[in-house]
């Protein structure tokens, strides 16, 4: 019982990672029906950012919270940045014209980030700096959990509940989803669709950011090949949630992590990708649209 | 007081042309109607007056404003709304909301866009009751009230309405027909494109029949239902071959 709450905290853990970027996969795709595969080496980038910001021996002066609130404030910053910027000069002349040409153009693009990030960084892991709360538990009855567990469920339970709340409640979030469902009529309720994809490129980037950061204190290593194999779950778990749906990111990255942190557990590490790639094809073969996602009848 | 204006306009898919030298105008208060078979390019015309696509050639003016270049959304915000075929009401979300999208525009004044959907109720009392429901779960009728209704939230200058009757109960078509109508009397500038054409002229002030992409024809509704060409044409008349084109018209199959 012990191990199982434990195993189910680091699941959720590892799955508010995947959920996070998941959601960034998730709003492009609603809008564009299209895969950025540059999205998941964003969240190395970020971490990148994040680490070069608290080297700094001013950032380290700060209070320690200050510090590491600075640091990803300047790769959520940044990482949009890139992510608009991306966009503007390479994706946007492709969406509409070629699939095909995006899906290779974003795959060279997240190759060229992980050799340019080597290059600068070096292929070596770094070390985020040491802090006290990463290594912090917290005893309730017989069940430790790690401190820093908790800290990542809950601020990424927050994002993703905030996001959740922003596609259902808000305008824009309504916007994104008409988009999703029908483009010309959408556009017919007077909404900018280039505005709305730079919106959803820019949100998935400071949601990316967040991961980068976040798993850089929680892991306490980062290095430059982080982001191509968490960006593959994160985009399995934005599938077998269903694709295009918001909810159905945080579901699937969720589900993802806790099998990951099962097969970890009760089985063997080694096994764990065999079988989060078996979950989704086995989710996609019982429901080719995904856990939440709706069967959208082909667009005229 | 005209409020819309299409002069010489050009229209096609890529490089196809479908439209060719069309030019029409549309004054506050009235329901000008586009007639003609499918394939004739009334669809077309609607899509290049909303932004959807762009004239090669031709120009077209709402309220003074050359719409030339103008995205959909823009075009949104001066006052056109375009009610597609097929009504393409977002399916899987509830009435309210698609009611709510329909005031994207006006985003930055929430209680406007509650007042105004209160006003689309108490014009089709039918959606207030299924504003919870899922829009793909209403009628076909009741979906074009919402898709009417979703465009009227703006209080738009022109209402352009393509096809609002497709698929409809003749009681229902003629519900809607007459809600256009009624808007128009209250300064709402309605262009239409309609295949229930002995409908439409009922209550067109104006209408333009097209074929091939050309207007062939064009008169006032009243003109227009009485006369020969139309009757045979379209209105099921026994001598359809026997149709003599008129002084604008080029000789062809009726069909």
């Amino acid at each position: 019982m012990e191990t199982l709450v434990q195993v189910l905290i680091i699941g959720g853990t590892v799955g508010s990672f995947y959920a996070l970027v998941a959601l960034g996969y998730t709003m492009v795709y609603g809008i564009v029906r299209l895969i950025n595969f540059a999205h998941g080496d964003l969240v190395m980038v970020a971490s990148f950012i994040g680490w070069v910001m608290l080297e700094q021996a001013w950032v380290q002066a700060m209070p320690t919270l200050l510090g590491i609130l600075l640091a990803a404030g300047v790769a959520i910053a940044g990482t949009a940045l890139l992510s608009l910027t991306l966009l503007r000069l390479l994706y946007a002349r492709l969406i509409g014209r070629s699939t095909l040409g995006f899906l290779l153009v974003t795959l060279s693009v997240a190759f060229a980030m992980e050799e340019i990030i080597k290059l600068i960084f070096g292929a070596r892991e770094r070390a985020y700096p040491n802090y006290s709360l990463a290594t912090e538990t917290i005893t309730i009855g017989a069940i430790r959990l790690a401190g820093m567990d908790l800290v990542v469920i809950g601020l990424a339970g927050t994002l993703m509940v905030g996001m959740i709340w922003f596609a259902q409640r808000t305008m824009t979030g309504a916007a994104m989803r008409a988009l999703a469902i029908d483009h010309d009529a959408a556009r017919l309720m007077g909404v900018n669709v280039t505005a709305l994809i730079a919106a959803a490129f820019a949100i998935g980037a400071a949601l990316a950011a967040v991961t980068g950061v976040l798993s850089g204190v929680y892991y306490g290593r980062i290095s430059f090949d982080m982001g191509f194999m968490l960006g593959l779950k994160a985009f399995t778990a934005a599938v077998v949630g269903g694709i295009g749906n918001i909810g159905g990111a945080v579901l699937g990255g969720l589900v993802i992590g806790v099998l990951e942190a099962l097969v970890q557990g009760y089985l063997a590490g080694a096994w764990s990708d065999a079988f989060i790639f078996g979950a989704l094809i086995l989710v996609l073969y019982l429901r080719p649209q995904g856990i939440l996602g709706e069967r959208v009848a082909v667009r005229a | 007081m005209t409020i819309l204006s299409a002069t010489g306009l050009h229209l096609g898919y890529h490089g196809l042309a479908v439209v060719h030298d069309v030019s029409f105008d549309l004054r506050r208060g009235e329901v000008v109607a586009l007639l003609g078979p499918n394939g004739a390019g009334k669809t077309t015309i609607m899509k290049a007056i909303s932004g959807l696509i762009r004239p090669s050639h031709g120009r077209i003016l709402l309220d003074g404003i050359d719409l030339a270049g103008l995205p959909a959304h823009r075009i949104v915000s001066l006052g056109l709304r375009h009610v597609p075929e097929g009504r393409r009401v977002f399916g899987s979300m509830s009435v309210a909301e698609n009611l709510r999208l329909g005031g994207y525009t006006m985003r930055r004044h929430p209680a406007d866009i509650r007042d105004r959907i209160d006003e689309v109720y108490q014009l089709f009392p039918i959606l207030g009751q299924r504003a919870q429901q899922l829009a793909g779960t209403l009628s076909g009728g009741e979906q074009q009230m919402l898709a009417v209704g979703r465009a009227l939230i703006t209080r738009p200058l022109v209402l352009a309405l393509d096809e609002p009757s497709l698929g409809l109960s003749p009681r229902m078509s003629q519900e809607i027909l007459s809600t256009a109508r009624r808007l128009a009397r209250n300064g709402t500038a309605v262009l239409l494109v309609e295949q229930n054409i002995r409908e439409a002229l009922r209550i067109a002030d104006r209408a333009h029949v097209l074929e091939l992409g050309r207007i062939v024809l064009s008169g006032t509704g009243a003109d227009l239902a009485r006369d020969p060409r139309v009757e045979a044409t379209y209105l099921g008349g026994q001598s359809a071959g026997d149709v003599s084109p008129g002084p604008d018209t080029t000789p062809e199959e009726p069909r």
